[in-house]
């Protein structure tokens, strides 16, 4: 498993309109040694994803131009290469049953905000892993 | 048009059918018949199936069937009515044939007989004179009186009366009406001669007079000589006595006054063949067979010859037919029936014939044919019409069905614009209310979301922070940051709170119901809890009955109500033990958490469950809370169909318990719609005592609102409510929201309703109508009542 931790390019792309939450993700996930780039709209945040090598989106909901739902389709539907997993953060709480859907489509995880630390650095480094 | 040309095609058979004699076998008719009926099926065929395609109905397989079924019977019916039809006709010409038959020889036989009597008469008399006279030898007749009173006797009938001597000499003549004629020989004459040789009387053969010049009477003349012998007194033959008979005399006497049907007419034949009387008076004196031959074909000829020749001049009777080539006033072939008798005149035999064109006869039976034939036409006409109309009919069903359809649904749609127009009106309110609601969604996520953004680069630097120095170590700081940060948790407590009981009273909250353990919640709840008590040295110890039943509930929102009651009881406790236990009770799951704190003042305990409701505001600031733990527990739990209560007694402890209600056993739900808050609240709390679970709202648009997002067992409705009347709340209901029809539904009024108005209320679908003001425990038992009453029905 060792072996195919290096292979992982390890790309996160943060998006996220609040800019102070946007810097402090930055801060807490590059002190933890990982590779962040952050996006503060769903435009923006389609064009990078589309230049590719992007192993995990964090992906806000509520976005000034689009939702991330809405991203999320759009990324399904690009066609890349190595799909990019998706974890959503959101103030919305989810419930079970709705977890459990957008599971089944395709989501990796879902993070209410605000988080603790710890457990989203938890969470992400179990999905790169 | 169709039935018309179809009528004519039926006449035109049947004329064909009718027009052939009756002698033809029946099985002929039949088969025509049969081949008509067939074209009959075949055109009714054509039509329905033109008609069918023409239309483009869409017709079922049963109808098809129906209008085939009505097709055959009727066509096995004209069958019926045209067979029987001919049978009769059958039968009932030959009995006419047969009569006329019968009738004809009668004629034929009575007409020969009555010649035979004049002639024979005529005779008798002769051979009684000839008894009495005598013959001298002077050639002088004696006893010419006798003569002269035959004469006497047959003026009318006889020309001449005479005696021959015995040599054929004519001694004696009376009247003398002609000249030179006496002491003339006429014993060339055979009767003379026959006479002389066997004694006996004899009648002559048709005489001409062409032979013997009788100028007066013309050369037409003909006569048949009557004579008997007068015989000596010693029996010698002595001469002839005799008479003149004119043959036209007889024939004017019985034959030509022989009328037969219209044209009819009789004929007589002597034994030599020749016509002695005939309607055409230019055959008379000629001999029948030539006569034949010259009118008549080759067949027709043979089978008049046949006739005469085997039967007439054989002097047999009887009847039959033959074809002739003449017939009276026209031309052409024409079929007689011929009738004959013979006329005996001892030593010679007439034959007297009756002929009737068959024309005549069938024309009789033709008549009644032609009667006959308009009659089954007119059946036939009749089933055939209603065949084709009930066969249409049939067929059309689902046109005309439509059309009715159509014709009650235009009526409905214009009693129904009115209706219609009501709704649309109410359908865009009722959207109005959703977007409202909608926004209102909306509004609470932007709210979460603004409230909570800030905090997350808050807490998520303070905690960095915290991390940084926790491995520098400085001590101050330490304990700046953890009550900021504890603080910052406590901010974050207090937006979700507010958060979940805005949710909860505007309905907003989404629950995810499942058939879940509540033992396993607990425990779920007690781990997440037990550090905290571990903190404050306290020991949280739960007690789930063996074998719960599962229960229908939000697992993530009930383990939110048990944290609370835990988070609470660990709160207000310093020392001692927190107990959680559940347990079936009366068909509901009872949870409780006991713990052995301060306990809480008896007068608190009522308003223990309102939100931002502290027992003491001192102790919030010591022991944190946002007075919301507790009213949203309630929510939740009033949610699930619970209730949840508190026993207490101050410095002893507390004992929060809640309900979950197994299955089976729910809580009925009560919605009640009424604009007085003191009222609401009041019979709010009384019902919930009496083990309901109540929801108020205080406008007409709440109260349906809340019906279309969930269902009640009962709505109590204020007949007046501040945005429309309760009756039109009602109907509003009742027409757009379905599932609400099994919901009791109870008025209150301040005006008192009669008898009938509760009545028509009634058979609206309204339970009961009450009058305020009303005890609310007399209220009570009503509905108590009423829910009883639904039991028993069910």
């Amino acid at each position: 498993m060792g072996g195919l931790k290096h292979k992982m390019t390890g790309k996160i792309l943060h998006v996220e309109d609040d800019l102070d939450t946007r810097e402090f993700v930055a801060l807490l996930l590059k002190k933890e040694g990982l590779n962040v780039e952050s996006v503060g709209d769903g435009k923006s945040c389609l064009e990078k994803i589309g230049g590719g090598g992007f192993e995990l989106i964090l992906l806000d909901i509520m976005l000034p131009d689009m939702s991330g739902w809405d991203i999320f389709q759009k990324i399904k539907k690009m066609g890349l290469e190595t799909k990019p997993k998706v974890i959503f953060l959101s103030v919305i709480p989810v419930s079970d049953e709705r977890l459990t859907i957008l599971k089944r489509e395709g989501v990796t995880d879902y993070i209410t905000k605000p988080f603790d630390n710890k457990d989203l650095i938890e969470r992400i480094k179990k999905v790169l892993e | 048009m169709k039935i018309k040309g179809l009528c004519l095609v039926c006449l035109f058979l049947m004329q064909t059918v009718s027009a052939l004699d009756f002698s033809n076998n029946l099985s002929e008719l039949e088969f025509i018949t049969l081949a008509a009926a067939f074209l009959v099926a075949v055109i009714i065929a054509f039509i329905h199936f033109r008609e069918v395609k023409a239309k483009d109905v869409k017709i079922s397989s049963a109808q098809k069937k129906v209008s085939l079924g009505i097709i055959v019977i009727a066509v096995i019916l004209i069958i019926t009515v045209v067979i029987t039809g001919f049978q009769y006709q059958s039968v009932l010409g030959d009995s006419i044939l047969y009569q006329f038959n019968r009738q004809q020889l009668i004629l034929a036989r009575q007409t020969a007989l009555c010649i035979e009597n004049f002639v024979l008469h005529k005779l008798s008399y002769l051979e009684i004179a000839s008894n009495s006279i005598m013959i001298s030898s002077q050639n002088e007749v004696v006893g010419g009186e006798h003569i002269l009173f035959v004469y006497e006797s047959h003026k009318n009938d006889v020309d001449n009366i005479f005696v021959l001597n015995s040599t054929g000499y004519l001694i004696f003549i009376h009247p003398k009406n002609m000249q030179n004629i006496t002491c003339k020989d006429f014993s060339f004459r055979k009767y003379f001669r026959e006479c002389r040789r066997t004694g006996k009387p004899y009648v002559s053969e048709v005489l001409l007079a062409d032979g013997e010049n009788y100028a007066d009477v013309g050369n037409n003349y003909r006569s048949v000589v009557v004579a008997v012998p007068v015989f000596n007194s010693s029996n010698g033959f002595d001469g002839v006595l005799a008479v003149t008979i004119s043959i036209s005399e007889l024939n004017k006497r019985f034959i030509y006054p022989v009328v037969s049907g219209d044209t009819g007419y009789a004929w007589l034949l002597d034994d030599k063949s020749f016509f002695l009387a005939h309607y055409n008076r230019d055959f008379e004196g000629e001999d029948a067979f030539l006569v034949r031959q010259r009118t008549a074909s080759e067949i027709d000829f043979q089978a008049i010859n046949d006739i005469m020749r085997e039967k007439m001049m054989n002097g047999e009777e009887g009847v039959g037919w033959y074809t002739s080539g003449w017939h009276r006033n026209r031309t052409g072939e024409i079929k007689k029936i011929i009738a004959y008798a013979p006329v005996n005149l001892g030593n010679r035999v007439w034959s007297v014939a009756v002929v009737v064109p068959t024309e005549e006869v069938t024309g009789t039976v033709n008549n009644f044919y032609i009667q006959q034939q308009y009659i089954t036409i007119a059946i036939i006409a009749v089933i055939f019409i209603a065949t084709i109309g009930m066969a249409i009919m049939t067929l059309k069903y689902n046109e005309l069905l439509e059309n009715d359809v159509k014709n009650r649904t235009r009526e409905l749609e214009m009693v129904n614009k009115d209706l219609k127009e009501e709704r649309e009106k109410t359908e865009k309110a009722y959207d109005q209310l959703k977007e409202a609601d909608r926004m209102k969604d909306e509004f609470m996520n932007v709210a979460a979301h603004e409230l909570k953004t800030p905090l997350v680069p808050i807490k998520g630097y303070l905690g960095i922070m915290e991390d940084d120095i926790l491995s520098e170590g400085d001590k101050d700081t330490k304990k700046i940051m953890e009550v900021i940060s504890r603080n910052i948790k406590r901010l974050e407590n207090l937006i979700n709170d507010i958060l979940d009981i805005s949710k909860l009273e505007s309905g907003g909250m989404k629950f995810s119901m499942e058939r879940l353990d509540v033992g396993e919640v607990i425990e779920n709840s007690v781990q997440d809890m037990a550090s905290f008590a571990y903190q404050k040295g306290l020991v949280i110890e739960s007690q789930i009955s063996e074998g719960l039943p599962p229960v229908n509930g939000d697992k993530q929102r009930l383990t939110q109500v048990i944290t609370n009651l835990i988070n609470n009881a660990i709160k207000f406790t310093e020392e001692g033990s927190i107990r959680v236990t559940a347990e079936e009770r009366d068909n509901e799951v009872v949870v409780s958490v006991k713990d052995e704190g301060i306990g809480i003042p008896g007068d608190k305990i009522s308003n223990l469950f309102t939100k931002f409701y502290q027992v003491d505001s001192t102790l919030s600031r010591r022991y944190g809370g946002t007075g919301l733990g507790l009213a949203i527990c309630k929510g939740i739990v009033r949610y699930h169909g619970g209730r949840i209560w508190v026993e207490s007694s101050e410095g002893k402890g507390s004992r929060f318990s809640f309900t979950l209600p197994l299955e089976g056993k729910e809580y009925k739900r009560i919605l009640y719609a009424e604009d007085d808050e003191d009222t609401r609240e009041l019979a709010r709390a009384l019902f919930e005592e009496g083990g309901y679970n109540v929801l108020t709202v205080s406008t007409g648009k709440e109260c349906f609102r809340l019906l279309r997002r969930e269902d009640y067992d009962m709505l109590l409705l204020n007949s007046m409510l501040p945005d429309m009347s309760g009756w039109e709340l009602f109907m509003k209901i009742k027409k757009h929201i379905g599932s609400a029809s099994s919901m009791a539904v109870v008025f209150l009024s301040m005006i008192p309703a009669e008898e009938n108005q509760i009545k028509v209320l009634r058979e609206n679908g309204i339970s009961d109508y009450i009058t305020k003001p009303i005890d609310p425990r007399e209220l009570l038992e009503k509905i108590n009542t009423i829910f009883g009453e639904k039991k028993w029905g069910d």
